[in-house]
């Protein structure tokens, strides 16, 4: 039983790290490390969609935008998973659901759509918040 | 006045690195904290990270995608939704900070209400008897010690 304890123990700490660390790799991939490319490469102050990673995208503009929702969203659920304040599943699941609906609220907001939009960034927010 | 890129570059960076230095440390406090304290706590860190993200929309207002700062190439209709945007979570950031500091507080009210009903309920326990003149002395419930107003001599109490 002890040992069963500390092995969830464990796993909530490993898998909360995990997830923090996503969380904040994303900022500085999506958000820092396009700014640094833009300095080293000298390009015009404009050109920041030629970076790689937004270039690749579908729709630059939208990942651009939920990089650091999503950064965010991840570092503190996996926070909270490494807490214990909820369960490693449920964390796991709830992070999932908060960061597709703010991808998806985001891709809304590009296509203008900003009703829908709205709507599904304050289910994310309770999401993200409860 | 002119605008100087590296500088909202580098404070822009810092300002992360300060954020997720305070997810980290909020995260390893929220082990030790108390029950209610940790709900307070957590309501706070959701208020600071959606301040956080007002904050970085702010900056796509000035800057890349709509540049306010530079009419040239000034995207206002973006702006002007962004905008919006920005402000809703900004209220929604402060509505969370105040829930998470209102919270905190009457938790300590609380506490702070049941150790004083405990120190009174508990007062009449706190005497000891002066071994010289025979005679029971409060004792002062913060020090644990009392001073017998007869012969002076201090007396510790026995639970402390």
């Amino acid at each position: 039983m002890y040992h069963q304890m500390e092995v969830m123990y464990t796993d909530a700490h490993r898998v909360g790290l995990a997830v923090f660390a996503v969380g904040v790799m994303d900022v500085v991939l999506m958000v820092w490390m396009p700014m640094a490319w833009k300095y080293l490469a000298s390009s015009p102050p404009s050109d920041l969609l030629s970076f790689p990673l937004l270039a690749a995208s579908p729709n630059p503009l939208a990942t651009w935008l939920q990089s650091v929702f999503v950064g965010v969203i991840l570092a503190v659920k996996g926070s909270l998973i490494y807490a214990k304040r909820t369960r490693v599943a449920t964390g796991l699941v709830s992070s999932a659901l908060a960061v597709f609906l703010t991808v998806s609220s985001m891709l809304l907001f590009t296509y203008r759509n900003y009703a829908l939009s709205l709507i599904l960034f304050l289910l994310a927010i309770i999401l993200f918040a409860v | 006045m002119e605008i100087i890129p590296p500088f909202f570059g580098i404070m822009g960076v810092f300002l992360t690195i300060i954020f997720f230095a305070t997810v980290w440390y909020w995260m390893k406090c929220n082990e030790i904290e108390d029950g209610e304290l940790r709900k307070a706590a957590r309501w706070r860190m959701t208020g600071h990270s959606l301040l956080l993200m007002a904050t970085w929309f702010t900056c796509g207002i000035f800057s890349y995608p709509c540049f306010a700062l530079r009419p040239e190439k000034a995207d206002y209709q973006s702006a002007i939704a962004i905008s919006y945007v920005v402000m809703i979570l900004l209220v929604l950031g402060f509505i969370f900070v105040f829930l998470g500091q209102r919270k905190a507080y009457l938790t300590k009210l609380k506490s702070l209400k049941t150790a004083q009903r405990w120190v009174k309920s508990s007062r009449s326990k706190l005497w000891e008897k002066c071994a010289v003149i025979r005679r029971r002395t409060p004792i002062n419930t913060f020090t644990g010690k009392g001073r017998c107003y007869r012969c002076a001599t201090i007396m510790a109490c026995a639970l402390s």
